[in-house]
């Protein structure tokens, strides 16, 4: 097997191995499973250029899980420009359930947190990977990790303070 | 907000996970992102192509019109430039966008298409179609490793290239191809030949002539 097709395999297990947890991070940020696979292909595609930077398939996963997250939240943000400018003077809607307006002003908070954090929240609060996990995937030790919670979490609590 | 409820209201979000429904299969996902990135990488190498292309174009024109000691035989100096151009350009082409993307000349329009056969390009097809008065109708360039099997499905020219070599002097060719002449008029080719001695003329029932040369590269 050439280097190239050695580089080809491993790629194609990593994505047959990840998609699901790729698509999982991502769907937490977009609505439409359309947007959540194009958010991952984009990904997919960075991180093709740079595989041979990745020695380690541990390393190259954690990597694509972060840029996941920034592509998602890259798309996200063009396609809420978009949908300003349709909505343009119309009004929003009169009522929305207390839930889903608490929800809603979460995910605006969680988008404004500097990119660090936002990774940190989506990958170690949401994701629901242990903290091993999640240190690795974060590529930081577990203390660090707890003391980045600990800042996203007050960022967090700042944002929301007023509601 | 407190942080009682900021845990809380984290803890819902964290629950609240969306159905895992709507998705392509994992293999079709696969598939579309080997697209994507053969799309990607054409389109790189295409830009890289056209600058090398155009810093080419650029040296020839140099060398073409420079006053040179021997100001007479300009006509062959640019003579010599359009044959080195001739020669070089599948070459060039093949250079610029790597051994997995196959480059054909279809009426002197560069094609790019997915190689099936990744061997090293060790003979220069061409294959021309003549009218009965000797009009050149349609012209494929391409290089290949002796057997080949080429899948075109493009605006130009769609169908199928078949090559098989039984020695090194005879060829098996088998074409199935539809493309437009020079004219932009639709032709269809359907024909197997048996290329002896690296060139075949034939002559097609519909009154033109095909001729296919086969020619072994140098290195």
């Amino acid at each position: 097997m050439t280097p190239s097709e050695n580089h080809e395999a491993q790629f194609t297990a990593m994505i047959r191995e990840h998609l699901s947890m790729f698509r999982g991070l991502a769907r937490r940020i977009l609505d439409e499973p359309a947007d959540v696979d194009d958010a991952v292909q984009s990904a997919l595609l960075k991180a093709w250029q740079r595989r041979q930077t990745f020695r380690e398939e541990a390393k190259l996963t954690s990597w694509v899980a972060r840029i996941v997250i920034n592509e998602s939240y890259n798309l996200r943000r063009r396609s809420q420009q978009e949908t300003q400018i349709h909505l343009d003077g119309i009004a929003a809607p009169a009522s929305e359930p207390d839930q889903e307006h608490a929800l809603r002003l979460l995910d605006q908070a969680i988008s404004q947190l500097p990119e660090l954090y936002r990774q940190t929240v989506h990958i170690a609060i949401l994701g629901g990977f242990d903290t091993q996990t999640a240190a690795a995937m974060l590529d930081c030790s577990p203390n660090t990790l707890y003391q980045r919670i600990h800042k996203a979490k007050e960022l967090l609590r700042e944002a929301l303070k007023n509601e | 907000m407190n942080e009682r409820q900021l845990d809380e209201l984290l803890e819902l979000k964290a629950r609240s996970k969306p159905a895992d429904d709507g998705y392509v299969s994992t293999e079709d996902f696969i598939a579309r992102f080997r697209r994507r990135r053969w799309q990607r990488q054409v389109l790189w190498h295409l830009a890289g192509g056209i600058a090398a292309a155009g810093i080419m174009l650029l040296l020839v024109q140099a060398w073409r019109y420079s006053p040179g000691p021997n100001a007479g035989p300009a006509a062959q100096t640019a003579q010599a430039a359009d044959d080195f151009v001739e020669v070089d350009r599948l070459a060039e082409a093949e250079r610029q966008f790597g051994k997995h993307i196959g480059v054909m000349f279809v009426n002197d329009n560069l094609l790019l298409y997915e190689r099936q056969e990744n061997g090293k390009a060790r003979y220069n097809v061409s294959i021309q179609l003549f009218s009965a008065c000797g009009e050149t109708l349609a012209s494929l360039e391409f290089a290949s490793p002796g057997n080949d099997y080429i899948v075109l499905d493009d605006e130009a020219i769609t169908g199928r290239i078949f090559l098989n070599r039984c020695d090194d002097q005879d060829t098996v060719v088998e074409l199935n191809l539809r493309l437009h002449d020079t004219r932009q008029r639709p032709i269809a080719v359907t024909e197997i030949m048996a290329i002896e001695q690296r060139h075949l003329t034939q002559n097609l029932p519909n009154g033109t002539r095909l001729r296919i040369d086969v020619t072994r590269r140098d290195t």
